[in-house]
């Protein structure tokens, strides 16, 4: 926008095109390093606060000689910065030790489980933009009338239903008291069922009220009227330009949310008993498994980070208007 | 009224909102034609309702405003009884519309080509993609956007406000429309470049034959450009005639004092003659003339009884029932 003031001639394709693209790949490899190392200092220290891994490991009968010995084999004994180069140069090679329950390679148990959570984060996120933008946009074009005015209010509920009450309640009439569908585990679709409509119950819920607020924002602009004036249908105004400039805001929402979905997974993943990467992390985070619980977070972190920058490249592929700033 | 068959021909246009017992009248028995080619200039103060009047031709209301009365005749046909459809086909067909700012009324995730592309193509099915692309160059190269090529595949916020403008006008005469209504097109612009947004306009007429209803507040726009004007004040024309009649013998106590009002060079440093009080809110219209508490002229009648617009000279009209004394207040 600040070229406003500026007129003529303002090239968007010159020279420097192939320059920006290699310099905003170099920020994003930098924010990927600073965001993951930031991540990983913060949780190495507040897992060292949490409690003693070695008393865990020895078990609940050690002497305290047995759990000293566990500390050394541990490396537990060293001083704390110490510990922490350790582990940062460990993860550089992207070494995080092996499980201290199991003995498994910790990376190798995250990645395993990975798939399922990634899966199911997926689904949510297709169900709920397909069935969220075409009721939101529902809304909007109705809104005066009692069809949108329903929409906005159920939306507006079932966001306020937090996601642990709504998926007991699922998991009790659709699953226990009509017995349609498999309360627990994974591996089949009918087990992806309950867990994906618990998660875009409220997904759905937020896309439908963001849809319809930037779909009315763009019906109140004057380049929607001015459509009108060209001779467009009622119809072609609000899904060509209307929902089209609405679409910015939603893709920024729709980036955050597959990550807040990749990492909240915890919570539905635990309820319904689903192998993926938030139930093992709980699991760990009890068990003191301090090189999972790394190992999963670092996972989660690239992966964060990657998404935000694949909806960053999404979002500059809707509006031109960014294509400039970066 | 100049010519026998105008164009446009607006007669006792009523324009209300609110509730239908009490109802707010925006636009109060509007009269107005615009001839084949004329430039019409729509004057006065925000709130007149000379916007709302001319978006009613394109039946483009804003919600909850509705037409209570009167006809809008386009070329023989009553607008204000169209179907949608047959109104989709007037809208960037046969009435292009120009906007104040247009930097709000271009598709900001559109590229500005592609505003002339949809316009074309909504009125022409069968005109290719293609075929409209190099139409839409042809159009800006024609408002004098430089290398349109290139320019039309660019994008809004990489338009200058001016070169905007010109974009907007050349959407507005992409299908080669018989009349554009250009609401305040010059406001948001500088002023260098307001000449040359003018001087669009009045080549679209010359070239093309494109009548222009110009709605401004500007009486300096309108002398420059305007063959006709007609002045609103409360939903109402009180004025209309020739631009150099009107300007030089005003019969309306409103238009005298809107003209009184311009700043001069002469009179630098003086106090400008405003016109005392506001103008009337739609729901508070005092009975009568609509500007008789402003008026300094007022007499018993003006309280009671609503003036009609009444010939005064060649083709010039108001709607006053105190006639203008000689040589008035310019």
């Amino acid at each position: 926008m600040s070229d406003l003031a500026t007129p003529e001639a303002v090239g968007t394709r010159g020279p420097t095109a192939a320059g920006g693209v290699l310099r905003s790949a170099l920020v994003w490899v930098l924010r990927l390093l600073v965001v993951t190392l930031g991540i990983l200092t913060i949780l190495f220290f507040l897992l060292r606060l949490s409690g003693d891994p070695a008393a865990v490991v020895a078990g609940a009968g050690a002497t305290d000689a047995q759990v000293e010995q566990v500390r050394v084999s541990l490396g537990l004994d060293q001083p704390l910065l110490t510990q922490y180069a350790q582990f940062l140069a460990d993860t550089a090679r992207l070494d995080f030790g092996s499980s201290l329950l199991t003995d498994q390679p910790a990376l190798g148990m995250v990645l395993d489980r990975m798939p399922a959570t990634l899966l199911l984060a997926a689904i949510t996120i297709v169900v709920s933009t397909l069935i969220g933008v075409p009721l939101g946009v529902l809304a909007a074009a109705r809104h005066r009338r009692t069809t949108g005015r329903l929409l906005s209010l159920l939306a507006a509920l079932l966001q306020a239903v937090p996601s642990f009450l709504l998926g007991i309640l699922l998991l009790l009439v659709l699953g226990l008291h009509l017995g349609w569908l498999p309360t627990y585990g994974s591996g089949t679709p009918v087990h992806l069922v309950l867990p994906v409509a618990t998660l875009a119950a409220i997904t759905i819920a937020r896309i439908v009220r963001l849809t319809r607020s930037g779909v009315l924002q763009a019906l109140g602009q004057e380049f929607t009227g001015a459509a009108l004036a060209r001779g467009a249908t009622r119809r072609r105004v609000l899904w060509n330009h209307a929902l089209r400039n609405a679409l910015v805001p939603l893709t920024a929402f729709v980036t955050i949310e597959v990550a807040h979905l990749i990492s909240g997974a915890v919570i539905v993943e635990s309820l319904f008993a689903y192998d993926g990467v938030g139930r093992q992390l709980v699991d760990s985070i009890f068990r003191r498994d301090y090189p999972v619980v790394q190992a999963t977070v670092f996972v989660i972190a690239v992966l964060v980070v990657l998404i935000s920058a694949a909806g960053d490249l999404l979002l500059h592929r809707l509006d031109p208007r960014m294509r400039r700033e970066a | 009224m100049t010519s026998p068959d105008p164009l446009l021909e607006i007669t006792g246009l009523r324009l209300e909102a609110g509730a239908a017992d009490a109802p707010a009248r925006l636009v109060d028995g509007v009269d107005l034609a615009v001839a084949p080619g004329e430039v019409v200039g729509l004057v006065g103060e925000s709130g007149s309702g000379k916007s709302l009047t001319m978006r009613s031709v394109l039946g483009l209301l804003p919600s909850g405003v509705r037409a209570s009365g009167g006809r809008v005749g386009w070329d023989g046909e009553d607008l204000l009884a169209a179907s949608e459809p047959r109104l989709r086909e007037v809208r960037g067909g046969e009435i292009g519309m120009v906007y104040q700012d247009p930097s709000q009324a271009l598709d900001p995730l559109m590229r500005v080509g592609d505003h002339i592309v949809e316009t074309l193509r909504l009125h022409d099915p069968r005109l290719s993609r293609r075929a409209a692309r190099e139409r839409a160059v042809e159009a800006l190269a024609a408002v004098g956007v430089p290398d349109p090529a290139r320019r039309s595949r660019q994008y809004p916020h990489e338009f200058s406000g001016g070169m905007k403008q010109r974009a907007m006008i050349a959407v507005a005469l992409a299908n080669r429309p018989r009349l554009v209504i250009a609401d305040e097109p010059t406001t948001a612009l500088d002023v260098t470049i307001q000449a040359q947004v003018l001087d669009l306009l009045r080549t679209a007429r010359d070239e093309l034959g494109t009548a222009v209803v110009l709605i401004t507040h500007d009486l300096g726009l309108v002398a420059e450009i305007a063959d006709r004007v007609a002045v609103m004040y409360a939903g109402s024309v009180v004025e209309v005639g020739p631009v150099g009649e009107l300007f030089s013998d005003p019969q309306h106590p409103y238009t005298r004092g809107l003209l009184a009002s311009r700043p001069h060079l002469a009179a630098r440093g003086a106090a400008l003659p405003a016109i005392a009080g506001q103008p009337p809110l739609p729901t508070g219209r005092p009975p009568g003339c609509a500007f008789h508490p402003r008026c300094p002229l007022a007499g018993d009648l003006c309280v009671t009884d609503a003036p009609l617009l009444e010939l005064r000279g060649p083709d010039h009209r108001t709607a006053c029932h105190v006639p203008a004394p000689e040589g008035a207040l310019r």
